[in-house]
């Protein structure tokens, strides 16, 4: 077997066997897949042989049996989505914003855990490389070893190290190193003072804890004041997507003319057979709407705090 | 493999450097450039820049016009007494002895239309013995101390109301500021409340946003168009860290308007991805010589030759190199810039607009950006990303979302946790997209 090479920090501008690449089907399925000579992906819009993406440029339309579909670079925003999912996730917004309140940039040793899926695990690789370094402990080894296979094929295992450890007993693999520290376990508060002791005295650091209930934050961030953390805050994110739309717009005399107006609309006649309604002669604007109807109100809490350096 | 913290050696305030100086528990942040004799004043608090120097960043105490480095011990234990009394009525409800709160301090509460007579006053200190006292460099410890001791009316509160009447004395008096490197989070923190219009509204969470649906990371190269103070241009030279390209376009002759590139304190390496390069250069689609009539090119650097005419020649001699040096500098990193471009070597398309139409900037770049790349464009305004968007959709683009972010601030203490009751809203909003190709 050829040895991969590193997929998510590839520059080169054709795909090439080993390449992780994202298959984008539609907006709300997209299809992982390590490209491999001999394979084919099978899908809604029918078959895809893998010899038939190898050589093809990132961001081409390919023809499938039964449609189209297009073969998408991985960032860690498409591998965020496309993931197999082993635990609840985190998502963009929220690993986004992680990301800025560990302060991360390339170069930054950071501790995180749990690993989980591996969502933000990849998101916090991509941001230290090439010379930082994620430690990202877990207590389930099943989850550890998928993660760790997937960094190494994805061309992180340099910048990464995955760890079957529980932190709250045991603290993290690192002492006196890290720059920064992510907490997603149930009792963030035990694990608090194990944080403090990774983070590198001289030149401080930072924590963030991410909690859904605040039952949860409230003991959090009492350990940290206790444990010397300074400047905690605690923050909710809720984004919301939306969708532009041509909708419908009336005078009040085309309303009495024509009718009132919806986005899919059918009458029955009388004898029973379906009439499009002719909403062609309505006229539409370009707008804004909220869609999905169901969105998310709430994924957690995050709480950071300033671990400020220690003279030696 | 391990990898070892790359300077094991601590980094102590410079001379020359910017930082972040923020009150405890205060507001306003401020970015400030320590040099020597600076004065330096925060929420009315007032200490020499010099006074900093050679100390690690961190908490420090302000009293005679220095700041002395000071333990974060000592800070944790005045926060702890400021919540003592309510953790001493959660411990042992029964014993009321110690601080005698009362359960309603309604009855406390006197109309302020009323005239007072001196044994009705709730504060015993006078005006004039706690402007004394301040002039006198009492630490702000003890104010609150002769605060509460002189408060008619603290013991017949509720455990809540005086931790919160030490609160907001503690917030008033206080003589703690941190000094802080500085970092994005906080360059976006301190800006957007400050100077929100001139950031065009751009929250820190929805920068962080903009850097992930971009896709950045070291070796990436990037355009980046923005009217947000250098904010997006800063953040994005931070995440290459050195490698890789951020192709800023800007206005006249010489990129300027971004003081948030210049206070993050980027070192060589990490400014050699930041390549400046000008709209008529982009808008003629290669490298154009500068205009060598240096009156009619406002703000040019070498217009500092002329106010140097009457100098002495030795001096202007080297003033000249330093000026044709910067030239050259620019002009090199421009021209990367400009290959880059016209090479389709660009993976993202940032666009951070406050007045200008994206759209503009996207019939330029849209074409040069590289299939399978990402376009983020910012607005503060959602009409213009809709427009934005119609314009995308009628060409290879796919994955286009439209969002907004709220971004809530929580009050966590025990059994006072709600969210803040008003906070700045303003947020903006975020199109993205991926550019594909078809066979």
């Amino acid at each position: 077997m050829t040895s991969s090479p590193p997929s998510f920090m590839s520059y080169e501008d054709r795909i090439q066997e080993g390449d992780t690449v994202i298959v984008y089907v539609t907006y709300g399925q997209m299809v992982p897949t390590i490209v491999k000579r001999g394979q084919t992906l099978m899908m809604k819009y029918g078959a895809l042989r893998h010899e038939f993406i190898i050589g093809k440029r990132w961001g081409q339309r390919l023809s499938a049996t039964a449609g189209y579909v297009y073969i998408l670079r991985p960032t860690s925003d498409l591998w965020t989505r496309a993931l197999p999912r082993r635990t609840q996730i985190l998502y963009t917004a929220d690993c986004a914003q992680i990301l800025s309140l560990l302060d991360a940039k390339p170069g930054s040793v950071i501790c995180e855990s749990g690993t989980g899926s591996g969502s933000l695990s990849h998101a916090i690789a991509l941001t230290v490389a090439p010379t930082g370094h994620l430690y990202t402990h877990d207590i389930d080894e099943t989850r550890t070893h998928k993660v760790l296979e997937e960094f190494k094929v994805h061309g992180l295992g340099s910048v990464t190290t995955a760890v079957v450890r529980n932190v709250c007993t045991s603290g993290f693999h690192v002492e006196n190193a890290a720059d920064g520290v992510f907490l997603d376990v149930p009792a963030p508060w035990e694990a608090i003072p194990f944080a403090a002791k990774s983070i590198f005295r001289a030149r401080g650091g930072r924590l963030v804890s991410f909690s859904p209930c605040l039952e949860q934050v409230q003991r959090a961030c009492l350990a940290m004041a206790a444990a010397g953390f300074v400047s905690i805050e605690t923050i909710e994110l809720v984004p919301e997507q939306k969708k532009i739309v041509s909708q419908h717009r009336q005078t009040l005399e085309e309303f009495e003319e024509l009718g009132d107006a919806y986005p899919k609309e059918r009458k029955r006649n009388v004898d029973g057979t379906i009439v499009e309604q002719s909403s062609s002669a309505i006229p539409r604007i370009t707008i804004a709407i909220v869609y999905p109807y169901s969105q998310p109100t709430h994924t957690g809490y995050l709480t950071h705090a300033t671990m400020l350096p220690v003279a030696e | 493999m391990e990898t070892e913290p790359a300077e094991t050696s601590q980094k102590l305030i410079k001379s020359g450097e910017y930082l972040i100086v923020q009150k405890i528990d205060g507001e306003q942040s401020r970015i400030v450039r320590f040099t020597p004799k600076q004065k330096i004043l925060i929420e009315k608090l007032k200490f020499v820049a010099d006074s900093a120097f050679g100390k690690p960043h961190g908490l420090f105490e302000v009293s005679n016009n220095q700041c002395l480095p000071m333990s974060v011990d000592r800070l944790i234990e005045e926060l702890q007494l400021q919540e003592a009394s309510v953790a001493t009525s959660s411990i042992d409800p029964e014993v009321t002895e110690p601080s005698e709160p009362s359960l309603d301090p309604r009855v406390v509460i006197a109309p302020s239309a009323l005239k007072l007579e001196p044994e009705q006053k709730r504060q015993k200190l006078e005006m004039d013995a706690v402007l004394e006292m301040k002039k006198q460099g009492v630490s702000g410890q003890e104010m609150v101390a002769k605060l509460v001791e002189g408060s008619a009316s603290f013991q017949t509160r509720t455990v809540f109301s005086q931790s919160k009447y030490i609160k907001r004395k503690a917030k008033k008096h206080s003589d703690r500021v941190l000094i802080l490197r500085p970092t994005i989070r906080l360059l976006a923190k301190a800006y957007y409340l400050k100077d929100p219009d001139r950031l065009a509204m751009l929250r820190a969470d929805q920068l962080a946003l903009i850097l992930q649906m971009a896709g950045l990371h070291h070796g990436k190269n990037v355009v980046v168009f923005e009217q947000t103070l250098g904010l997006i241009t800063s953040a994005v030279i931070e995440r290459l860290g050195g490698t890789g390209a951020c192709i800023h376009i800007h206005r006249g002759a010489v990129a300027q308007s971004i003081p948030c590139v210049h206070s993050m304190n980027y070192d060589d390496n990490t400014l050699s991805t930041f390549l400046p390069v000008r709209i008529k250069c982009v808008l003629a689609g290669k490298h154009l010589p500068y205009d060598n009539n240096r009156k009619a090119v406002n703000g040019d650097d070498d217009n500092l030759e002329e106010v140097n005419g009457d100098k002495e020649p030795e001096k202007i001699e080297d003033q000249d190199l330093e000026a044709l040096a910067r030239r050259n500098d620019r002009l090199d990193r421009e021209k990367r810039g400009i290959d880059l471009i016209n090479d389709e070597q660009i993976h993202s398309l940032i666009i951070g607009s406050r007045t200008v139409d994206p759209i503009s900037v996207l019939e330029l770049l849209y074409p040069k950006l590289a299939p399978s790349g990402t376009i983020v464009i910012y607005s503060p305004h959602q009409n213009i990303l809709i427009s934005a968007y119609d314009w995308l959709s009628k060409r290879q683009t796919i994955n286009l979302v439209l969002t907004d972010q709220m971004c809530r601030v929580m009050q966590v203490l025990p059994d006072r946790t709600h969210p803040l009751m008003a906070q700045h809203v303003a947020g903006g909003h975020i199109l993205t997209g991926i550019k594909v190709i078809d066979q």
